[in-house]
Order: C-alpha cells, then sequence, then structure tokens
C-alpha cells in the first residue's frame, strides 16, 4: 500500500510536469512580431526596374539584378515605397550594402509610414547611413526632435541586417544592426497621427547602395515592447481597437459615496486617444433596484456591444454615473467617472429641491408629530406646547428615522443579517407550508339536551353528542403532550443558563 | 438637533461603518446559493412533514422552535453587549 507521501509526490510530480511544460511553450517559442509584407526580389525580372514589379511603386530608378537584389545603377537617385497589410506592432528586417559614405547626411535611408494609393503619410521613423568622422554610420531622429541620434557603424561592403521595430500601443520604435544590441525606444514623429505601419520606402542619392530581403524575424520573449505611457487622460485604461464593428466593452462600476442619495442614470461613452473629445458612442442604462436606489460602493457591471466607424486606434471607454444627493433646500446633482477616482463633484446646476417625501413615501408629515395647539384654553394650550417642545429636543426627527431605516435597510443585505434573515423565512415558509388535518376528537356530552358544538382547534366539543376518540386524535395528542413537556423542561435549563 | 438624532447619528455612523466592512457574500457558500439551498430542503421538508401531520402536530413544533431560536437570540444578543461593555470598562472579555 502506497504512503500518503507518495501520493502526495505523484500529485505534486504530475503538476509540476505541466508547469514545466508551459514554462517550455512560453519561452521555447517566441512572440513573432509581424510586418506588414515580405519580399526577397528573387521572383522579380532581372535588369527591370522595382518600380513595378510586386506592388513597388515610385520613379524608375531601383533596379534588380541578377541574384535577386536591389540596387541603383550609376548615377540614380532612388526611391522607391510599398504598402502592405497595417501593423501596429511588428518589426522589420532590411539586408544592405553600401560600397562608401560621401555625404554627412543620411544618403541612403528607409522610412516607415502608412501608406494608400501610393500616397505617403509622412515619416513616422526612419533608419539612414551617412558619413560620421570619416566613417559609416547608422542613424535615426527622434519623433519631436532635430538631433540626429547616431546608432551603430557600418563597414562598407559587407551585408548588414537592419531591424526596426515598432507599437502603437508605446508611441516607440527601435534599430539594431547585425542582431547587436537595440537602441533605446525612441519616440515616433507625429504621434497624434500614428495609427502603425503599412508601408516602406527606400531612398539612396547615390548608386553606393543596394539591398535585399525585406523579411519579419521572430523576437525572443514578449517582444519586448515597452509599457505604454500614460497620456490623456493620465491612466492606463487605454485599449487598442482594431475592428470597426462590434466592439463589446463591459466592466464595473462602483456607486460613489452617497448620503441619502440615488443615482438614475448612466452613460457609457468612448473616449479617442488623441482627439481627447468624449464623443457619446453608445449609452447604457444600468438595471437599478426597482425604486432607483443604489448603495454606496455597490459595485454595478455593466456590458454592452457597438459598432463604430473608426480607424484603429487608442480607445478607452468612460462612463459617468448620475446620482443626486439630498441636502435640506436643495437637490445637488452629481457626476462621477472613473478618473475621478470615487470623489463626486457638483455640477453647476443646482435645483430647487422637492420636500423629501415625495422620493420616501413611508416618511409621515411633520405635522403628524407635532400637536396643532391653536384654539386651545391656557392650561391646554401651555401643555400642547411643553408637549411639542419636548417632541422638538427628545424625539427623532422623521428625517433621522427615515436615515436610520435606509441604513438598517442596507445592513440586511449584509453577512450575517441576510443568511439569518433567510433561515428564519425558511423555518417562517415551511410551518405555513404544512396543512394540517385536524383530529376528529368529539365529545359528546349526555347531561345535556341542548346540542353546540366549539372548534378548540384540538378538540372538537359536541356538547350534545357522545364522546367519539378517533386514533388520529389520540396520537396526535399523544405527541403534543410530549412536545409540550419536552419544551418545558428545555426552558428550565435555558432559564438555569441565564440565572 | 434633537437628543434622539444625536442617538441616532451615532447608531447611523456605526451601522454605516459596520455595513462597509461586512460582506454581502460568504467565500465559497454565496447567499443565492444558500437561498437555493434552502429552496431545495423547504421543498422537501414540506412534502415530508405534510405526510407526518397525520399524526404528528407540525405546527406546535415549529411554534415551540421559533420560541427556542428567538431566545436564543435573544440571549446571544444580551451576552454581546454585555461583552462590549466589559471591553469598554475596561473590565476584559
Amino acid at each position: 500500500m502506497k504512503s500518503p507521501l507518495v501520493k502526495k509526490s505523484w500529485f505534486i510530480g504530475l503538476f509540476g510536469t505541466l508547469f514545466l511544460v508551459f514554462l517550455f511553450f512560453s519561452y521555447a517559442f517566441p512572440v513573432l512580431a509581424q510586418s506588414p509584407f515580405e519580399d526577397d526580389f528573387n521572383d522579380y525580372t532581372a535588369e527591370h526596374y522595382l518600380n513595378g514589379q510586386g506592388n513597388w511603386t515610385g520613379y524608375n530608378t531601383w533596379k534588380i539584378n541578377d541574384l535577386g537584389r536591389v540596387y541603383l545603377p550609376v548615377g540614380g537617385n532612388g526611391d522607391n515605397l510599398k504598402a502592405g497589410e497595417l501593423k501596429t506592432e511588428g518589426n522589420w528586417r532590411l539586408s544592405v550594402n553600401i560600397t562608401g559614405c560621401p555625404y554627412a547626411y543620411s544618403y541612403f535611408n528607409a522610412s516607415f509610414s502608412t501608406s494608400s494609393s501610393g500616397s505617403w503619410s509622412g515619416d513616422y521613423f526612419y533608419w539612414g547611413i551617412g558619413k560620421k568622422d570619416d566613417e559609416c554610420w547608422l542613424s535615426t531622429i527622434e519623433g519631436g526632435t532635430s538631433t540626429t541620434t547616431y546608432l551603430s557603424k557600418i563597414s562598407p561592403n559587407e551585408w548588414h541586417t537592419i531591424d526596426i521595430q515598432w507599437s502603437l500601443n508605446s508611441l516607440k520604435f527601435r534599430v539594431r544592426v547585425d542582431e547587436e544590441d537595440w537602441s533605446e525606444w525612441l519616440s515616433v514623429s507625429s504621434p497624434e497621427y500614428f495609427k502603425g505601419i503599412n508601408a516602406i520606402r527606400i531612398k539612396s542619392r547615390i548608386d553606393l547602395a543596394e539591398f535585399d530581403d525585406l523579411e519579419h524575424i521572430p523576437i525572443s520573449g514578449t517582444g519586448g515592447y515597452p509599457d505604454v505611457e500614460p497620456t490623456y487622460p493620465e491612466d492606463e485604461k487605454w485599449n487598442y481597437i482594431s475592428t470597426t464593428t462590434d466592439i463589446s466593452f463591459s466592466g464595473e462600476i462602483v456607486v460613489p459615496e452617497l448620503y441619502n442619495g440615488y443615482c438614475f442614470n448612466l452613460w457609457i461613452f468612448l473616449n479617442d486617444r488623441w482627439s481627447a473629445t468624449t464623443t457619446q458612442k453608445t449609452q447604457l442604462i444600468i438595471p437599478f433596484d426597482e425604486d432607483f436606489r443604489v448603495e454606496t460602493n455597490e459595485i454595478l457591471p455593466y456590458s454592452t456591444t457597438t459598432n463604430i466607424e473608426i480607424v484603429p486606434n487608442l480607445m478607452k471607454v468612460s462612463y459617468i454615473l448620475h446620482c443626486f444627493n439630498f441636502d435640506k433646500n436643495e437637490l445637488e446633482l452629481f457626476e462621477h467617472d472613473e478618473n475621478a477616482t470615487l470623489s463626486i463633484y457638483p455640477l453647476a446646476i443646482n435645483l430647487p429641491s422637492p420636500p423629501l417625501s415625495e422620493y420616501i413615501t413611508e416618511l409621515p408629515e411633520p405635522e403628524e408629530y407635532f400637536e396643532n395647539c391653536e384654539g386651545l384654553t391656557t392650561f391646554d394650550w401651555l401643555f400642547c406646547k411643553l408637549k411639542n417642545l419636548f417632541v422638538e429636543i427628545i424625539l427623532p426627527t422623521p428625517v433621522k428615522k427615515q436615515e436610520l431605516e435606509n441604513e438598517i435597510t442596507k445592513i440586511s443585505t449584509k453577512f450575517p443579517v441576510n443568511y439569518l434573515s433567510e433561515s428564519f423565512l425558511f423555518i417562517s415558509d415551511i410551518s405555513s407550508g404544512i396543512t394540517e388535518t385536524e383530529p376528529d376528537l368529539v365529545i359528546t356530552a349526555p347531561f345535556t339536551n341542548t346540542t353546540s358544538s366549539i372548534d378548540f382547534s384540538l378538540v372538537k366539543l359536541n356538547l350534545g353528542g357522545t364522546l367519539n376518540l378517533t386514533l388520529q386524535s389520540i396520537i396526535k395528542t399523544f405527541f403534543s403532550v410530549l412536545l409540550i413537556f419536552l419544551f418545558i423542561k428545555w426552558l428550565l435549563g435555558f432559564l438555569g443558563d441565564i440565572f | 438637533m434633537s437628543l434622539g438624532d444625536a442617538i441616532l447619528n451615532g447608531i447611523i455612523f456605526f451601522i454605516q461603518k459596520l455595513t462597509g466592512l461586512l460582506p454581502k457574500n460568504i467565500p465559497f457558500f454565496s447567499f443565492e446559493t444558500f437561498q437555493a439551498l434552502l429552496n431545495s430542503v423547504e421543498n422537501f421538508s414540506t412534502t415530508i412533514l405534510n405526510s407526518i401531520s397525520w399524526f404528528f402536530p407540525i405546527a406546535l413544533l415549529f411554534t415551540l422552535l421559533k420560541v427556542m431560536v428567538y431566545s436564543y437570540l435573544a440571549l446571544f444578543s444580551f451576552k454581546t453587549m454585555r461583552f462590549l461593555v466589559n471591553l469598554l470598562r475596561g473590565a476584559g472579555a
């Protein structure tokens, strides 16, 4: 017989194995970065222009050689682009070879952007090769700056791979050469328009460069994308939405602190990251309770689906919960959203408050609490006034009583009150669900000639009949006496506990 | 503010704090599960008890049970209050 220890070891072993398998699949298979398209130029017609082949557009400058590589003929000035599928996060590798660096600026470069029907949206980022200190350097410019950032040296007459990786979520890109260390994550240009990358434009101002194999590469781990930096508003709840139909979103809203108040409406918004406008796309009414009352800190789940015509973008869901609190003389309208971190703030609107009793039907009118002393004689009037004074000083006001009732109602839904009250209801329901058949206990009194029946529930006395005890009545009476006897016995013990 | 209001304010404050602390459900045994369990027990019990009510005084039994439960509840409440008072006056639990 196996010991419990052996059984436990088997159990731990199974889960340990599963855990290791999970780890293996998590790390052994890298996350594949996406690229808008791949191109090895091998199937293109040699000694023909790149323009017009494989959806490349631009000028008749770059050409294909016999090895399936792209080169610039002597005296050429190349500028060709190609668009593919929009990728919000991804990378691209281009193999390049240069024969020299005659210019200080990046004479040979690759720009990355979005393009539709050959039109170019402007460079969101680029890498370029130019001269610095009589050597060839790969460089770029971080968005929002005009300073050239030199990244790596490039040896002429050698093939190099240049990788670039981008992320819409963080609005950053980075570059590396020959799989060496990546550069720092740098900001893209014009981030307010950046939706991802679908196109590359390759330029060279002189016939000293050739390139080959535009491809995507696996990047180990999670892809190394940086964390999203908070933008507008300053939170981290932006979600990338790429679809234009059926956007489903759901979440929970915590009701803010309410003082004897009600929430009556909930509006859901989709916010655009850059326009910073709150365009109402859908309105969802939370199914409040029948009396439209929600509790402080109550969690309201919401879930809805909408379709909106948007370009892929970072969107977030926000909401406004309309609540009001009763004040003494006015009704204040509050709105609450998730960025307010549970604080509520008054709108500029202060509406005249209706009487509180309109909203709390159980609230008695004030005149029921004070006696009307008009028309009373001296002593009666004095007594009436004293009584009202006593009521005013000692007794709680109706509003306060109602507040107490409200609080009791709230706590009645909390543990253990709700469990206990349900248990009492359970006992009551069972006892009311029993329909006992009454025993036919009939006692007839032979000493009188009159006949009248008196129902004592368990005992029916028929003064004009004969004594008639049935088996049912005998058994039931026996159990009744037994129960009462046991109860008295318990009662004596209980009283002993008290005293 | 009347005296009664002041007292009620204290009680309301206590209840509000307690309401914030207390959960709605016990972990792993939600209120809905509890209700469903009681309902099923109730349906089953009602059927059984109806069948034995021919010879057994069920109504009397439940009346006595209610008295016992309320008595224990009252005793427990009294002991709780005594416990709290003892704590407040520094006499220990």
